[in-house]
Parts: structure tokens; sequence; C-alpha cells
């Protein structure tokens, strides 16, 4: 008690402190306890042991999974990022005028006004074996025959993670765009660095921090999914999420707890590498 | 003309309907220290701003050595433009900062960076060569950012406000040292500032804009001396601007009140609202009547203490107001107090006449 | 137990008039009242069964929260409790895994578990639920026999699978094993059951299809699928497996590890050779693989053949030679329940069985539990199409009277006696899940 009073800023941190324990802390640790229980098909049986590790770690499924969850995280992560770094860097230098800047950030993030549910089904029929996009080729003449891999494929979920993600790039990109003086891309020219060398020179090393944080939210959103690549993948993929849903699915808490602390760990590991390379605190 | 002459022929800058710059003609001699002086949105960054190619010219063209670069890019016009704030790469040292355009260019890593070091050695900034802008102090920053304007051995350095980030007692340091690196290199410096004190303490030619036309062009004794306008004279301040209408007599300020002018040999008669300046320091202050005193007393409404001199303000009743300067030993022998009478006096010669402000576009 | 038994003979036999007698001066609301605030077992759930009146006023003022994956999605049967009970029954639906994880992590939650059998298997151990005493339901004896010994008639074979009366009774009132012969403690009353089968587009397929192998031709290659819930995927992948004269099973609803190694490397060849077009996990799923052209033969669930009739595309319900695999839910109490409230569950779960609903249920082409009482509450038509399999004399309306059949149609399948006896395996849960679900996954990582 006197040291509180003594030391007022412990009182301070406490609201946030409980809720990173409540919300954050407790769940993990519940996660973590569970992954090392056992379990049969019909209860949860309080124990320690590491079977649901062990078969995780050498089974040749979680390496395949994981292999295609990092083919999707790194796929979309350079399609988002190459589109968003393009989309911000218009809106940010090419539009002048403010208003018109806003409208044009507010119409980009009208799509995810909607459920990202409905954004994912509403490409089925158009990807579809006759669907739009197929029927269109094929009355123009461009295939003969409709084109299998638009839909349930490799392609639809990454064409799916673009489109649901492709935001999370262009927000933060634009943001560190807004903040980057002026007089900074003029500098550069007037140093005789063309449009492009100004890009990779200046703007790029600028915005670092913008594409960190659009980074780390592709990466974990795509990371961590399972719905997209069910759906777009006709369930014939199965990433690390699908994986872990499948486990839930069948009351296999332990088996899916062990699925989440590894890939909140290779998650972990994945940030901690981008972290290294930006000062995130600046952004925010 | 000397190397690094710059020429404006019938420059003018329209943004849409609006004309920032209206056909400026300018010739700046090679070598010299030229300030664009005047208020914000008088045109002066703008016409900078063109110079270096930041921006495009709308009429008129710029010739730099006798050259035509009206549309040629900044880095092939043998400029280099010091940017307000600065405008250094948050994520270079200032060795990159100044290495930057040569890296650009195509320089191997050695060599641009020996010769970017004796770029801040000439700005004394050597030791600072790893650290980062957000590490340096204005001044710092400052003196990184000249030597980044330096390293391409430009004939013409522009400087847009450089020193108005800086606190006052920094500003004059900065300001003689531009001066010296100016005159150790002998390339043309242009200037823009706000402030005419930095435009008198730096500038061989001080150009005087006011919405997006220029005043007057001199040297800052000319300017100070003999404003052209009521603007310049306003502007620069330290001046009384008088106005009355013109007589044989001299300038009828009032029916009491004519002054005299001086002589002139075509001086046109009965011209309504003619305006002369009088240099506040030129006025003598007293509280009794004087020889060349005018005739009529003013009251005294402020006095304020300034050092060198005070400063006091005055008012006659038939509405002529006069700010003066009366130096300070003046004041100690015979003080005056808001309230008092005072008696002033100047010589004629002191009466500035000032060009009636031409027609605006 | 003994104490409950002694009870029954005497108290049903007690009318309302002696029991307001004998309670003296007190109202017989106060009295349902104390009984309901004693949470006495005895009285709450014996003594009161004789007379039905009183609480059919009492539980006017219940609710009761059921939730699930069939019948819990039908609102119609909640209105008509509500009409003909005054019972308010709060519908959760959920889909079946969903179902299975909530029954054993929050037992709470629900006062009516509306569950499939073999889920039943897995949350009927846990403890969260009680058994009913069949002496308390009228119509206990109206049920199908499927569902007392699993044989529709005597002679029949029973299927392989979580047959739902292996699962359908408790060895006791406060037993959480199930009881190898019938016994007066039940686990689920039944609601819907049906027997699954291929779907097919007739008009796309371009022969006849007559066996589960037939999914594997190669003609069909990139054109079928079959549903990813691994419980039940698996149970197809035997039928085709089975049919394809690769594998003979001991019991496909409890497969040894070899035998679930052997099926899912069949899985896997034929997914690499690229025979799937994908794989569906819920209802709309599947109708839009199906009436989209995406797939033309894939394993469907009977309502899902419906939408895709509804939308004016052809679709069959392809009977197999090798027969079908049969699912079945049923309704249940939570252990928490008591007192009045258990009252009135008991009610509604015995008018569940008094025939509305399962005419209702009928009309949708599912199956109900006493098709007897549901035939009072059937058009000779329509028990002729859906439970004789006799061609319609007029048109077949759904519940909602749109038409659903034109005269002249004869069900998928034929009679309720040859689908229903033509099971040959029930929806399951395996001893060896927990390997299935790796092996599954495996397929579909693959």
């Amino acid at each position: 008690m006197r040291s509180l009073a003594r030391n007022p800023s412990y009182l301070q941190v406490t609201p946030l402190a409980l809720v990173i324990l409540l919300f954050l802390l407790f769940p993990v640790i519940t996660i973590l306890v569970v992954s090392f229980w056992d379990f049969n098909a019909y209860q949860l049986i309080p124990d320690f042991i590491f079977d649901n590790y062990s078969f995780l770690l050498t089974s040749e499924v979680t390496l395949k999974a994981y292999l295609k969850t990092f083919f999707y995280a790194f796929t979309t992560w350079a399609i988002t990022l190459s589109l968003g770094f393009t989309l911000a860097y218009y809106l940010a230098f090419y539009i002048r005028s403010p208003l018109l800047q806003g409208v044009l950030f507010v119409l980009c993030t009208v799509p995810f006004l909607t459920s990202n549910i409905i954004r994912m089904i509403s490409w089925i029929p158009l990807l579809g074996r006759n669907g739009m996009v197929n029927s269109t080729l094929l009355e123009t003449g461009l295939i003969d025959a409709p084109l299998e891999w638009l839909l349930y494929s490799d392609f639809a979920v990454v064409l799916a993670f673009v489109h649901l993600y492709a935001l999370f790039m262009v927000v933060p990109i634009f943001n560190s765009m807004m903040r980057i003086d002026r007089n900074l891309i003029e500098a550069s020219i007037d140093a005789g660095a063309s449009a492009l060398q100004t890009v990779f020179q200046v703007v790029v090393p600028l915005c670092k921090s913008g594409i960190a944080i659009g980074s780390i939210f592709v990466v974990t959103l795509v990371m961590g999914d399972f719905i997209t690549v069910r759906l777009m993948s006709g369930g014939l993929s199965a990433s690390v999420g699908v994986l872990i849903h499948n486990e839930i699915s069948l009351l296999q808490y332990p088996a899916a707890a062990a699925g989440a602390v590894v890939l909140l760990l290779t998650v972990m590991l994945m940030l901690s590498v981008l972290f290294r390379f930006i000062n995130i605190k600046k952004e925010l | 003309m000397n190397k690094g002459s710059v020429e404006l022929v019938g420059v003018v800058k329209r943004y849409g309907d609006n004309l920032a710059v209206s056909e400026i003609n300018l010739a700046i001699a090679g070598g010299s220290y030229c300030c664009l002086l005047g208020p914000s949105g008088c045109g002066k960054s703008t016409t900078l701003r063109m110079i270096a190619g930041h921006e495009a010219v709308s009429e008129g063209d710029i010739l730099l050595n006798n050259r035509n670069v009206t549309d040629l890019p900044p880095r092939k016009r043998g400029t280099a433009m010091m940017f307000q704030n600065y405008a250094l790469f948050p994520h270079l040292s200032s060795l990159d900062n100044v290495a930057f355009s040569l890296k650009i260019a195509g320089v191997d890593k050695a060599r641009r960076r020996a010769r970017a070091l004796e770029m801040l050695q000439l700005v004394n900034m050597e030791s600072y060569a790893d650290a980062f802008p957000e590490q340096l102090s204005g001044g710092q920053q400052q003196r990184v950012a000249l030597a980044r304007a330096l390293i391409n051995q430009p004939e013409v350095i522009l400087l847009d406000e450089p020193l108005s980030a800086l606190d006052p007692f920094l500003r004059t340091r900065m300001r003689a040292e531009l001066k010296r690196i100016q005159q150790q290199l002998g390339i043309t410096f242009i200037h823009v500032t706000h402030s005419q004190e930095e435009a008198f303490a730096l500038a061989d030619s001080v150009v005087v804009m006011n919405n997006g036309s220029i005043e007057q062009i001199d040297n800052p004794q000319g300017i100070f001396r003999t404003p052209r306008t009521a603007f310049v004279a306003g502007f620069i301040g330290g001046h009384n601007i008088l106005e009355g209408r013109l007589t044989a007599d001299g300038l009828q300020i009032s029916d009491d009140r004519t002054l005299t002018l001086p002589a002139s040999p075509h001086a046109p008669a009965n011209i309504e609202q003619v305006q002369v300046s009088l240099r506040c320091d030129h006025i003598r202050v007293s509280p009794s009547p004087f020889d060349a005193a005018q005739p009529l007393p003013l009251q005294v409404e402020s006095v304020e203490y300034q050092g060198s001199y005070v400063h006091v303000r005055t008012r006659a009743e038939d509405g002529l107001q006069l700010s003066i300067h009366q130096p300070d030993t003046e004041y100690l022998q015979a003080p005056l107090h808001p309230g008092d009478q005072a008696y002033v006096g100047w010589r004629p010669d002191d009466l500035n006449p000032l060009q009636q402000p031409g027609p605006r576009v | 137990m003994s104490f409950d038994e002694k009870n029954d003979p005497q108290t049903d036999t007690e009318t309302p008039a002696t029991s307001g007698k004998s309670s003296g001066g007190l109202s017989r609301r106060s009295l349902i009242k104390a009984a309901g605030a004693l949470g006495g077992a005895a009285i709450g759930s014996g003594a009161i069964t004789g007379f039905p009146m009183i609480w059919a006023q009492n539980i006017k003022n219940i609710k009761l929260r059921q939730f699930g994956t069939g019948v819990s999605n039908l609102n119609d049967i909640a209105q008509k409790a509500k009409e003909d009970l005054g019972i308010t029954l709060e519908l959760t639906a959920l889909d079946s895994d969903a179902v299975a994880q909530r029954a054993v992590t929050q037992p709470r939650s629900y006062d009516i578990a509306d569950i499939e059998y073999w889920i039943c298997k897995k949350v009927f151990p846990a403890g969260v639920m009680q058994p009913m005493d069949t002496k308390r339901l009228k119509n206990f004896d109206k049920i199908s026999p499927l569902f007392i010994n699993g044989k529709l008639d005597e002679g029949a074979e029973i299927a392989q699978g979580t047959a739902p009366h292996t699962v359908g009774f408790t060895e006791g009132k406060d037993s959480t094993r199930f009881a190898t012969e019938p016994t007066q403690w039940m686990t689920l009353v039944p609601t819907i059951y049906n027997a699954d089968t291929l779907g097919i587009r007739p008009d796309l397929v371009g022969r006849p299809i007559t066996h589960w192998r037939d999914i594997m031709d190669p003609a069909f290659k990139g054109k079928t699928s079959i549903l990813n819930i691994p419980s039940i995927g698996i149970m197809d992948a035997a039928m085709i497996c089975e049919s394809m004269g690769e594998i003979r099973y001991g019991d496909k609803g409890n497969m040894t590890r070899d035998e679930l190694d052997k099926t899912i490397e069949i899985l896997k060849a034929a997914k690499a050779q690229g025979q799937f077009r994908a794989f569906w996990k819920s209802f709309d799923e599947s109708v839009n693989l199906m009436s989209s052209g995406e797939v033309v033969i894939q394993s469907m669930w009977s309502p899902a053949v419906a939408a895709v009739r509804a939308k004016g595309i052809a679709c069959k319900y392809q009977p197999l030679e090798e027969g079908y695999r049969a699912w079945g839910g049923g309704i249940g109490l939570a252990k928490h329940l008591s007192g009045l409230e258990l009252d009135a569950a008991y009610e509604y779960i015995d008018w569940y069985l008094s025939g509305w609903v399962g005419a209702y249920l009928n009309r949708q082409g599912y199956y109900s539990a006493a098709p007897s009482t549901s035939k009072q509450f059937l058009s000779a038509d329509e028990w002729g199409y859906w439970i004789e399999g006799k061609p319609a004399q007029g048109n077949i309306l759904s519940t909602d009277g749109k038409i659903m059949e034109k005269a002249g149609a004869v069900r998928d399948g034929g009679s309720y006696w040859d689908r229903m006896g033509a099971v040959a395996c029930w929806n399951s849960v395996m001893d060896e899940n927990k390997y299935m679900v790796r092996k599954w996954n495996e397929f579909i990582a693959s």
C-alpha cells in the first residue's frame, strides 16, 4: 500500500495491465496449458504430455501445410505490397487536392464495409467453370475450353487474399507517404534523381515503417486464415489455420492448441525479424 | 556577365486563373548575393522555384549564363537548391545526405564519400558525418544542407528561407557563415527571405517583391535610403509615409500644414495623393521649438525605450502621425512623456518622394 | 431409482381433483411453485405426470433454449409448440461441429440439445445431459423400432456405424454409459433422420449411376466433390472404396488404422489426379457446386438436392446398390434441467412425437421418429409419395405451400422401407477418431 501511494504510476498502468492480462495473457496461457493435455473423442483429459507436439512437429502434413501457408503469405504479401504501394503512391503524390485525396481514399475502403465472407463468395460465380470470366473469354474466342484454375485453386485463394487485405497495405503506406516532406522529393530531383530513383532512394526507405506495418497485417492475417483458403480452394488445400480448424471441429482442442502455439511462435518469429528492420514506435 | 549570372525575362507564373508571378524581369550578376525580399505570398518563393526548375514557367524565359534553361530539369541547370527546413533525407547520415547526388550520378562509394567529407569540412561539420538529421540541431542541419547543395559545384545556389527555422542568435551567426562561404566560392546565391534585416546584412542586391511583381531592385543602402514605393518603405520599416496634395509650395498635408519638398527641377504641381517617405531616425524631436522645427507641435502618444534609440509616436490634430527614433542621448537630456507637446523637424532633403502604386494586373 | 419406480404407478392414478384435495388449502399454483422451488426430483419428475392440465397453464411462462443442427432450424416448429403448449422455444441453429463443441463446453447455455446420434456418442459420456424417462413419454411405443433395436423389421440386418439404438439408452438414470439393450432411460428422442447417397446431375453425367464407385470414374475428372466434414466424409470415402473393391471394412463406422491408411491413400491418389473439383463443408456450398455445374456427381444431403431442383435444375438423389449412409438426430435434455422446466421439456418432447412435427418433417423429405402418428397429419397422397414411394397423384407441396414435385413424380429411392431398410452405415464417431482426423488432414493438405 505504501509503495503504491509512493509510486502512483503503478496504479495508472493497472487498467491496461488488467486488460492485457485478461484478454491476452490469460487466453494464451490457457491455450499453452491445454496444448499439453490429452484428449479422446469425448473429452479433454488434463495431463502433461508432449504427444500433441511430437505428432505436430514430426508430421509431414504440418510441413506441407506450413509450406502452403508460407506460399500464400509470401505471394499475397508481394502482390499486396506492389499493389498497395502503387495505389498509395498515386494517392499521396499524384492527387494534389486534399479533398479528392480524401474521397478516393474513402472509396478504397468502401468494399471493406461489407462482410469479408460476402466479398469472398462473390468471386465464386465470377470465376466458376461457367462463370462470367470464363463465359466472356469463351465468347470472345480467347479460349476454347473454360479455365479450370480460376476457381478452387491457389490462384483463387491468392486472389481473394489480395482482394481482402490490399487495403491493410494501402492505409499504413499511404499514412507514411503523407508524412514525407514534399521538399524531400524535390531535393531528390534537385540532386538529379529520376522519378524511379526518387521512389527507391527516398520514398521507399521513408515508407519502410508503413510497409512493415502493412506487411505485419497481411502476413499475420494470411498466416492465421482458414476460411478464405477453405472457400476459395474448395477445400482442396490446407493451410495451418485449416488444420487447426479441422481439429477444433472434432473437439480435439489439445491438438488444435498445440497447432496454435506453434503457429503463434512462427508468426512471432516472423514479426521479430520484421521489427529488426524498422522502428515501429516512430510510426504510431 | 560573370559566371553564374541569372536572368529572368518576362517570367509569368499562373495557377489556373491565379497569377502568382506577373511578368517579372530580373538580372542577377554572377557571383553576387541576391535576396528576394517580400511578405509571404508575394511570389518570391515561386520565382526561386522557377529558377531551380521545380516549378514550370507559364510564360517568359529563364537564362543562366545566357543559356536558356527554361525547360531543363533542375539538375541540368547548374543550380542547387537549399530547401526551407533543409529537406535532409531522414534515413541517411549527414555524409550520405551530402553524397546523395553523387550516388544518383553513379559515383563509387569511396569517391563520393571523400568528396562529401570535403564539403562537410567546408561547413565545419566533418565531425558529424555519421549523425542522422534528427540528431542534429537546426544550425547543424542547415550546414549539412548547404554542403549538400554545394557538392555538385553549382554556379547558382538557391536558398528558400534558409534561416527562418533558427533562433535569432543562431540566425545571425549562420548569416555570417553564408556570406563567408558565398564569398569564398564566388558563386551566385539567390536567397529568399521575408526579413529585411537578413536581406540588408547579406545582399549585394535586394529584390523587393509584392503581389507577384518586383517593387524595387537595389543594393541595401539604396533600398533603405530611397525606397521607391510606399510598399517598400512600409515593408522595410523605419519609415513614415506621408500623403498629401502636391502644390507649388510643397506637399500639403492639411489646411494648416504644407511640407517643403526638396528642390526638383520638374516637379509637377497640383497632383492629388502624393506620397513621400521620411525616415524615423531623420526626424528631430524636442519638447521645445527649435530652428528647423515645424511650426505646429504634435502630441506625444507613446514613448518606448529601445536601447540605442527611443521610439516616440506622435500625432497632430490635423491627422499627421509620425514615428520618431530619437537617439537615447537626446532623450535623456530632455525626456518626452506621453501627452507632452513635441516639436519636430527635418531637412527637406529627407523627404523621399514615392512612386504611385502602378496599376495592378 | 427404486423410489421413482415405486411412486410412479401411484401418482399415475391420481387425478387433478384428488390432487387438489390432498394439497389442502394450498392452491394448485402455489403447490407447483413450491415443488418447482424445492426442485425435488421425485415430485418434479414423477408426481406431476398425472395431471397435464395444471401445468399446461404453468408452462406457458416457460422458455426453453434449444440449440442444434436439424430441427432447431425450423421456426415453424417453435411457433406450433407455442400454439399447442404455450412453451416458448428459443432456437439457435449451428453447424454440427459447433453443436458438438457447445454441447460439451457450455452445458448451461441450453436446455434442450438437438444433436445427431454420433455427436451424442461424444457428448453424453461427458456428463452434460440427462437421460429421459421413457415412462413419461406417452408416445414412446410409437417410435420406429430403428431407434429401439436397430431393425426396421424382423430379420433386418443392423447397419454399421453409430446406429442410433446403440447410443439410444443409458444403463440408468444417472449413468453416462450406453446400454446394450433398451432400458427405461433414453438419451435422445429421434427427430430427423434420413438416408444419404450421391447427388447427380442427370443431364450432365451422361450415363446411369448405380454405384458409389462411379464418383471415381475418370469421365468425371474435375467434376466431383465429397464433403469435407471428416467424420462424415470418411464414411462416404469408405462407401466408395468398398464399392471399388479396394477395401473390405470390418465396420465402416469404426475403422482400423490400417483401413484408414488405405482409404486415405486412395483419396489422395484421386485428388492428385484431379478427380475432385472441390470439397464442400456447408449446405449452400454443395448446392452451389451442383447448380453451377462445377460438379456433376457428389455426396449430398437431401434438402440440398431439393434446393437445386427448386432452381429448376435437374438433380437426382441417386439410390446406389451398396446402400445408403444414414444419419439421425434427436433431442435430449440438459443435465441442469429440473422442476417445472423439466416438466415442460418432457411435455414438449412428447408433443414432438405426437404427429404434427413428424408430418411437417416428412414434407421436407425427412423421416419422422414415429411414422404412425405423423400419418394422421398427412394426406393420403402425401403419405403415398413421401413414405410409400408411390407416384404422386397431385402436386406435392412443401411446408410453405410451394410446389415441390409435380403429379406423377416418384421419390428418389422409393419408400421409407426401401430407403431406411438399405442403410449400409450410420454416421459415426470412431475409436480411432484422433488418428482419422490426422489422416483426413493429410488428405486435405496433400
